[in-house]
């Protein structure tokens, strides 16, 4: 998935990949015609279930749009796949009260006007870099958590086993880390395994 | 069953936000059946107090003896790891019980534990490593499978993706997720054909595994638009799918068929199981592979054996004894296919090999050369026998073997045989496209 730099509002629309998921020819044309004018590039077609689901495992697109009477397989069970699996996000064209849908997924009903469509994608696509810029910082703070705790645990095993007190213990990891060139957080994991059954 | 491992399953089900419960257990024929259960009814589950109509199960129970209970085994829980539309489910593989607190003898699961129990009385357990085959093929626009081969469809424009690879990667951390420890993952001989090995086990664990591994291998490949199918011989002429099932027997922690001083380091032990699983072949054959497109896979040319022989290296063979030896020792039948019910096919393999050992039955000599390139009277000459050709003459041959039958026990060897018999009945009566194009115009 590319970055994309995007702000509610913002005309100028980076590019995002889309996939659309429709038996209808005629609704896919005037769908894909609808994007690529607002600037979207449309990657893929699908008609039916089974290929929508090859297709977006392939292109990993920004975007799914799938139609509520998409036939192959349960339109529920396709967006949980889709988006359960991370693979992309889903927008559900719906009529009526045909096909289920979860209420973590998207969905506007049909018919609808230019601008809802358009609107509506923008936001998904906002909140999905948002969420995703969000999950890096988490991902990182994780990282960044356990390494101080490897360090922390590392620094008690050199204090115990070589009987020095903890600023040395932690002066002498940063002396090896130095002379092996290796980061504090490697060192430290190195020295829970190396100690561990003792 | 012990308070204590309730309680921890009931923590689990909560810490985890499991929603429903599957109760999971294999009919006579090898299909996995389902009970879906909300998890307010856990404890009745744990219990043992859920009841099902077997009746309606194929093969099962008549109506006169229907009401059947699901008692779980606690140690095969686990919880899905794809998600679902309707939140996480776990499921437990579950043993039926007679309302009269008896086991059902037309349980597989209970009979391979009967036959397992059998051979543990004479202090040997059953350690088996399988090797299913699949293919991965396209569903089309309905959902439904075709026999289309991605990998050939030249569907994607997209070369560097392979679609199956992708999925069976999937497949490998989903059975990682679930507790299986993958030994060998890897394309298969066929376009689309695929291979996924776990590490081996004792019998009725890995019976319990191959159940489960088909559930994912298939479940996973809806997930990626795909249809993984276990049939032995989807596609006429190219290579079809077998399960081959390494086996060993263990004594006291031991490996019983390795012996440093025997000849190729094989004890008596390992001889004379094979001595039974050769003599047996043919009776057992109707239970490893019991399809009439079994034996469709079962002819010569394609890695599949046909011949009732054994060797070292000879791909061609019914037995092959893989290099190793020390702990890994141990003897590969090659003819079972995955449409086989595991827990039948165990118990009936185990049982003949069981005879071999009692009866010290000796093995012919091995056959190292490729046996598809000998000619008949050679073959005869070295008295090398051949699988049945089919699935009819497999259920006579089954019909005829007091032990085969014994290690089905009389209730699952009668359902199995008339189910068996009606599946010939229906395949015999079709007209094929092969005989239209063969005499339509010819007479």
């Amino acid at each position: 998935m590319g970055i994309l730099l995007f702000k509610a509002g913002d005309e100028d629309v980076t590019r995002a990949n889309i996939i659309i998921g429709d038996g209808n020819s005629s609704n896919r044309r005037r769908l894909k015609d609808l994007l690529t004018r607002a600037g979207y590039v449309v990657e893929a077609e699908a008609t039916n279930a089974p290929e929508l689901l090859r297709k977006t495992r392939s292109m990993y697109p920004d975007l799914v749009i799938m139609d509520a009477g998409l036939e192959g397989g349960s339109v529920a069970e396709i967006a949980g796949i889709i988006q359960g699996d991370d693979i992309s996000n889903v927008l559900v064209l719906a009529q009526g009260n045909k096909g289920w849908v979860p209420e973590d997924i998207a969905q506007i009903q049909k018919p609808y006007t230019e601008e809802t469509i358009l609107s509506v994608i923008e936001v998904i696509l906002v909140y999905q870099n948002r969420l995703a810029s969000s999950r890096q910082e988490v991902s990182v703070l994780k990282e960044s958590l356990q390494s101080r705790k490897n360090i922390e645990q590392a620094k008690g095993v050199l204090m115990k086993q070589l009987g020095i007190d903890e600023a040395e213990a932690y002066r002498t990891m940063q002396k090896e880390s130095m002379n092996r060139s290796i980061s504090m957080k490697d060192l430290a994991r190195a020295i829970i395994t190396a100690y561990k059954d003792n | 069953m012990s308070d204590k491992k309730k309680l921890e399953l009931i923590k689990k089900i909560k810490d985890n936000d499991v929603r429903f419960l599957r109760l999971q257990f294999t009919d006579i024929a090898g299909v996995m059946k389902n009970l879906a259960v909300p998890i307010s009814q856990v404890e009745k589950v744990l219990d043992g107090e859920i009841m099902f109509d077997g009746s309606s199960i194929n093969g099962f129970a008549d109506i006169s003896e229907s009401d059947m209970y699901l008692v779980p085994d606690l140690d095969t829980f686990v919880i899905f790891p794809w998600r679902s539309a309707n939140g996480k489910v776990a499921r437990l593989i579950c043993d039926i019980y007679l309302p009269d607190g008896h086991p059902f003898p037309g349980c597989p699961r209970t009979n391979l534990k009967r036959v397992l129990k059998e051979a543990n009385d004479l202090g040997y357990t059953m350690h088996v490593g399988p090797e299913a085959e699949f293919f991965l093929f396209l569903s089309d626009e309905k959902g439904h499978a075709t026999t289309q081969v991605q990998d050939e469809a030249g569907y994607f424009d997209l070369a560097p993706i392979d679609l199956g690879e992708n999925a069976r990667r999937d497949m490998d951390t989903t059975l990682e997720e679930m507790g299986f420890e993958i030994e060998a993952s890897h394309h298969e001989v066929a376009p689309g054909q695929h291979e996924i090995d776990f590490k081996y086990g004792d019998a009725l664990h890995v019976a319990d595994a191959i159940m489960t591994f088909k559930l994912v291998v298939r479940s996973i490949a809806q997930r990626h638009g795909l249809h993984a199918s276990f049939m032995p011989k989807p596609i006429f002429g190219i290579n079809g799918s077998g399960m081959h099932t390494h086996q060993s027997l263990f004594k006291d922690g031991q490996n019983s068929f390795y012996d440093p001083n025997g000849p190729d380091q094989l004890s008596d032990t390992a001889r004379y199981y094979m001595g039974g699983i050769l003599k047996h072949a043919r009776a057992f054959a109707a239970i490893t592979n019991p399809t009439v497109n079994s034996y469709k896979r079962l002819v010569p040319g394609y890695e599949a054996p046909v011949n009732i022989a054994w060797s070292g290296a000879n791909r061609s063979c019914l037995v092959r004894i893989p290099a190793k030896r020390g702990a890994s020792t141990r003897v590969e039948v090659r003819n079972p296919d995955p449409t086989c019910n595991p827990y039948l096919a165990l118990a009936a393999m185990l049982s003949a090999g069981m005879d071999g050992i009692k009866n010290k039955i000796e093995p012919p000599a091995a056959v190292d050369r490729n046996i598809y390139k000998m000619e008949d009277e050679e073959r005869i000459a070295l008295g090398i026998g051949s699988l049945p050709g089919n699935l009819l003459e497999a259920l006579v041959e089954l019909e005829a073997s007091e032990l085969i039958k014994g290690a089905l026990g009389s209730h699952i060897y009668e359902k199995f045989r008339q189910g068996k018999l009606e599946e010939w009945n229906e395949y015999n009566i079709q007209v094929t496209p092969w005989e239209v194009s063969s005499y339509l115009t010819k007479f």
